[in-house]
């Protein structure tokens, strides 16, 4: 019974007695003088013990602390919020993305017509380098129409615009700098030379001039101006008739649907 | 981590404790010391080096709650647990300054003789610790295991490569009669 008794000091201080225990054993304090020295001795046993381990955790917390990166308010902020900051991440990605396929597709979408019905002129112009005069006053016009043969628009375009700087009556070099402009999308510069060059009365260019505008006239939303033009390429039987058909019925259809 | 895995990670925690793995408590520090500080600090008036220690105080007693089984459940996880019983020790400490101010300056017999035992007590402990590690390893880890980390005698048996539980209950009460010897020596002396 008092080895019982005794073994029950260790549970009780350790909390492991149930609540009858417990008074049980607090009734048995109170009463065995014994029981009661050796209580405070394994209770006082314990204090040092604790108190022991306490310091040894302590100093070792402390050199944890002391080996971490300093407390930064702003790194919390950004794992408290990480959550919604990844997924407000990935919704401006998704956004950004869709922006820009949008703004893609609205570049495309934008030049349907272009792309669909326009094409890179012949080279009436200088046909090629070899049989070209390589005079040094022409050299930047031939290096130009070199580049439109091979298709390298944009030195194309570099190379003409010089030489139009040069020679701002010269029609074969305004249509051709025009041509490049437009199969650039260069719209407004396109537009500018290919409308000087119509009302110059140029008629060796002139069913390329009026299908080039009246492709722009239709990337530019200027219906009426389309028509005009789309009406009388179909009348004048060209090479641009059947197209100039086929447009003029998509955009009846398109204004019937409205 | 998900709620439940939170919840199964306070649970792993408590389990560590009670078999005695202190080194849990490390990696809790590490894991969940800005995260205490920023919360203590946000909702206390306490500046970065008070919640540390406020930090370090509710690890200790997470640890001592956990040997001594008063974690009952586990719906929240570790870092709020830590952080309530951080909270609840600053408002504590607050109050106990403000507690103090009312006491009367009259005597209360009761009251004396309580300061008499607790006296007692506090004695007993400065002369166990001036005479703890005249104790012999083996001693010195055996009352640990038993007092502090509250280890099972076949827990401590393993650890201490004792032969049976029976030859550990015999080295117990050696180690604790040699302590109690030191001890009575010492209270005689003074």
């Amino acid at each position: 019974m008092k080895t019982d008794v005794f073994l029950r000091i260790d549970d009780y201080l350790l909390n492991r007695l149930s609540d009858q225990e417990r008074i049980e054993f607090e009734k048995a304090i109170l009463v065995d003088s014994n029981l009661k020295d050796e209580f405070k001795f394994r209770l006082a046993l314990k204090r040092v013990i604790d108190e022991k381990e306490e310091k040894r955790i302590r100093q070792e917390l402390r050199n944890i602390n002391a080996g971490m990166e300093p407390y930064n308010k702003f790194s919390i902020s950004i794992s408290k919020y990480r959550k919604w900051i990844v997924i407000t991440s990935v919704a401006a990605s998704l956004s950004l993305l869709f922006i820009a396929y949008f703004q893609i597709y609205l570049a495309k979408s934008n030049y349907k017509y272009l792309s669909s019905f326009y094409s890179a002129p012949h080279n009436y112009y200088m046909p090629t380098l070899r049989s070209a005069n390589q005079n040094n006053k022409f050299a930047e016009i031939i290096e130009g129409m070199h580049y439109y043969d091979i298709q390298k628009y944009e030195e194309a375009l570099e190379k003409l615009q010089t030489a139009y700087e040069n020679d701002k009556t010269n029609e074969n070099l305004m249509f051709y700098l025009a041509s490049s402009n437009l199969l650039l999308n260069n719209i407004s510069e396109a537009k500018e030379i290919f409308i000087k060059l119509k009302n110059s009365g140029n008629m060796f260019y002139k069913k390329h001039v009026d299908w080039s505008l009246s492709l722009i006239y239709l990337e530019e939303g200027d219906i009426e101006k389309a028509k005009s033009l789309l009406i009388r390429i179909k009348n004048s039987n060209n090479s641009f008739s059947e197209k100039a058909s086929q447009l003029l019925l998509e955009i009846k259809n398109k204004s019937s649907s409205f | 981590m998900t709620k439940a895995q939170k919840r199964i990670r306070f649970k792993d925690i408590v389990s560590q404790l009670k078999k005695g793995k202190k080194r849990i408590l490390n990696e809790i520090f590490k894991e969940h010391r800005n995260m205490f500080i920023y919360t203590l600090m946000k909702n206390h008036e306490v500046d970065e080096d008070a919640a540390t220690i406020l930090f370090t105080d509710s690890l200790l007693i997470l640890q001592k709650n956990a040997i001594e089984n008063r974690i009952k459940t586990f719906e929240a996880s570790v870092e709020t647990y830590l952080i309530g019983i951080g909270s609840n020790l600053f408002i504590n400490k607050k109050r106990g300054f403000v507690k103090t101010i009312g006491i009367s300056n009259e005597i209360d017999e009761e009251l004396v003789e309580e300061r008499l035992k607790q006296e007692e007590i506090e004695e007993l402990i400065k002369i166990i610790d001036s005479n703890i590690d005249k104790l012999d390893e083996k001693c010195r880890k055996l009352i640990k295991y038993v007092f502090h980390d509250g280890l099972k005698a076949e827990e401590i048996t393993e650890l201490l490569e004792i032969k049976s539980i029976g030859a550990f209950y015999v080295q117990k009460l050696r180690c604790l009669k040699v302590l109690r010897e030191l001890v009575f020596a010492n209270l005689i002396e003074s």
